[in-house]
């Protein structure tokens, strides 16, 4: 009986896993070609002039504007997506000394779209909302900046940063021990491409992982700051 | 007397677990922001004073989130057709007139999506030009954890591209920056074209054509170009479409050898005068020579060791 229940147990914790409600259909259609739903051109005043796989003919002087729609080389609109999982990246307790790592995942699907790029900055270092107190970004081992990556494996090196591993990631990002500081709006730094393709992609996937070591100086505190992630299609 | 406590705990954890599992499930959501947008791209061509409304579809795939719209210019930021957005106020200020949409955050639930109409009005006296513009829908972070943290915020865009013409006419003028191939290369390497094409005009256009390459003694490969917008003063690199699948200019792997005569042909928007080139390449079997030339070499070594 024992061995009866166990295996009950186990097979049944073996059943147990998290349904994922969250439901990602990526290539849903949308509009097809000629047909409405997002993307609808209207107007009250003029009559709708909406052209997919055409060639401008010249305004219509009754509507006063043409639109297209989409990517004319693609007969159907495929809406473009993009994920971040999780949205939360913990540290815990930062201990001096100790780097602390987190990680999360980038997806992206342009199959409407010829490329795409995404480009990442952050609103300030790490910061004690209350205070001053700031942990800067890194410099690397010997050095990085918002558009090279640099070794960064020292333990007395300290700062926060980032890796990019997986597809259409930069290519300084050569293992992961490479990491880049994230671009500082607040000293009015521009966003720099962490992902980027001039393909159509279905489900580009990345790893961005996070990275953050303090010295033994380092005022105590609760530090945190946002990281903006924009997905783009191309042109 | 132990063995049998121990059973009765067993047996009560499996009724516990046996009651989890017969409760209707509790949505178990991932920590993950899922959003898409369509369409990716909008192409006008308007009259100054006139309007129109577009319709942009924003769809939560993720958790519950808060979501706003903005729009910002753009300038090209690559020969790739990649956007570098211009977000400082003055910028946004500028066009703040051109125009209207609901900015307010809307709490979009999971699965739910959200349309927002966004209706453009440029100005009777703007100057006839193109305006590229972004539309972002960008998610609201909460940063208040009382843990050591970063908050990944998620935006998403699509692009609108405006061409403000009276007649809807106006000048487009093509420049073949680049169209290069190796000159000569091993019968094994792929031959890969390079297309730079820029826009010296007045206006974004989509260059329409084909490479078309010819071996001299041999069979004629016909590559499309696909028609990607050149933005005004910019220039881009052109890849190639089979069917809807954008690929590289690449002459489909095979062994090559002889004369590849390639000649690029393309017109602006499909319509006008051809703008034409012609490449050649020649494709060599060295790496076979060079295999054969070792092998003679280390044959004669052998004999010359062994007599």
């Amino acid at each position: 009986m024992l061995k009866f229940t166990l295996g009950l147990i186990a097979s049944l914790l073996g059943t147990v896993h998290a349904q994922a409600v969250i439901q990602s259909p990526n290539y849903v259609i949308q509009m097809p070609n000629l047909n409405s739903g997002a993307g609808i051109p209207t107007s009250s005043h003029y009559g709708m002039s909406a052209t997919i796989g055409q060639t401008a003919q010249g305004l219509a002087t009754s509507s006063g504007y043409l639109v297209k729609t989409g990517f004319q080389y693609i007969y159907s609109i495929i809406p473009f997506s993009f994920t971040i999982s999780p949205i939360s990246i913990n540290f815990g307790d930062l201990l001096p000394q100790t780097p602390a790592s987190a990680s999360g995942t980038l997806t992206v699907s342009s199959g409407g779209a010829g490329g795409y790029e995404v480009k990442a900055s952050e609103n300030n270092p790490l910061k004690v909302s209350s205070s001053a107190s700031t942990i800067p970004n890194t410099n690397c081992d010997t050095s990085c900046t918002n558009t090279t990556a640099g070794v960064w494996s020292s333990t007395s090196r300290y700062g926060f940063g980032f890796n990019m591993s997986g597809q259409d990631i930069p290519a300084d990002f050569s293992d992961l021990t490479y990491y880049r500081p994230f671009a500082d709006r607040a000293s009015s730094e521009s966003p720099q491409v962490v992902m980027s393709s001039i393909y159509v992609g279905r489900a580009r996937q990345s790893t961005v992982t996070y990275k953050v070591n303090i010295s033994g100086t380092q005022p105590a505190g609760i530090y945190n700051n946002i990281i903006t992630f924009t997905a783009i299609p191309s042109y | 007397m132990t063995k049998h406590k121990f059973q009765i705990g067993l047996v009560i954890a499996f009724t516990y677990l046996l009651v989890h599992l017969l409760i209707p499930p509790v949505s178990v959501r991932a920590q993950e922001v899922s959003l898409s947008i369509a369409p990716p791209l909008t192409e006008i061509t308007i009259q100054p004073g006139r309007s129109y409304t577009q319709i942009i579809t924003v769809k939560n795939d993720g958790i519950p989130v808060t979501i706003s719209a903005k729009i910002f210019p753009f300038v090209p930021f690559d020969r790739q057709g990649h956007v570098e957005l211009i977000e400082d106020q003055n910028s946004v200020n500028a066009f703040s007139g051109w125009f209207f949409f609901d900015p307010s955050p809307i709490p979009l639930a999971p699965t739910r999506s959200h349309d927002f109409y966004v209706k453009i009005t440029p100005p009777a006296g703007a100057e006839e030009k193109d305006y590229y513009f972004t539309f972002i829908a960008e998610v609201k972070n909460d940063n208040s954890l009382g843990i050591n943290s970063s908050q990944a915020q998620a935006r998403i865009g699509t692009n609108i591209l405006v061409r403000l013409s009276k007649d809807g006419n106006p000048q487009k003028k093509a420049s073949l920056v680049e169209f290069s191939a190796p000159k000569i290369i091993d019968s094994f390497s792929a031959l890969s074209y390079k297309v730079l094409i820029g826009n010296s005009g007045y206006s974004f256009f989509k260059p329409v054509g084909k490479i078309t390459i010819d071996q001299v003694f041999g069979s004629t490969t016909t590559l499309n170009l696909t028609p990607l917008n050149i933005l005004v003063g910019g220039s881009r690199e052109i890849t190639c479409i089979q069917g809807e699948v954008l690929i590289p200019c690449k002459l489909p792997g095979r062994f090559l050898i002889g004369i590849y005569r390639a000649n690029l042909s393309f017109t602006i928007d499909g319509s006008g005068e051809s703008i034409e080139k012609q490449i050649y390449t020649i494709a060599f079997p060295f790496s076979i020579i060079l295999g054969l030339i070792t092998i003679f070499i280390i044959y004669r070594i052998i004999k010359k060791l062994t007599s």
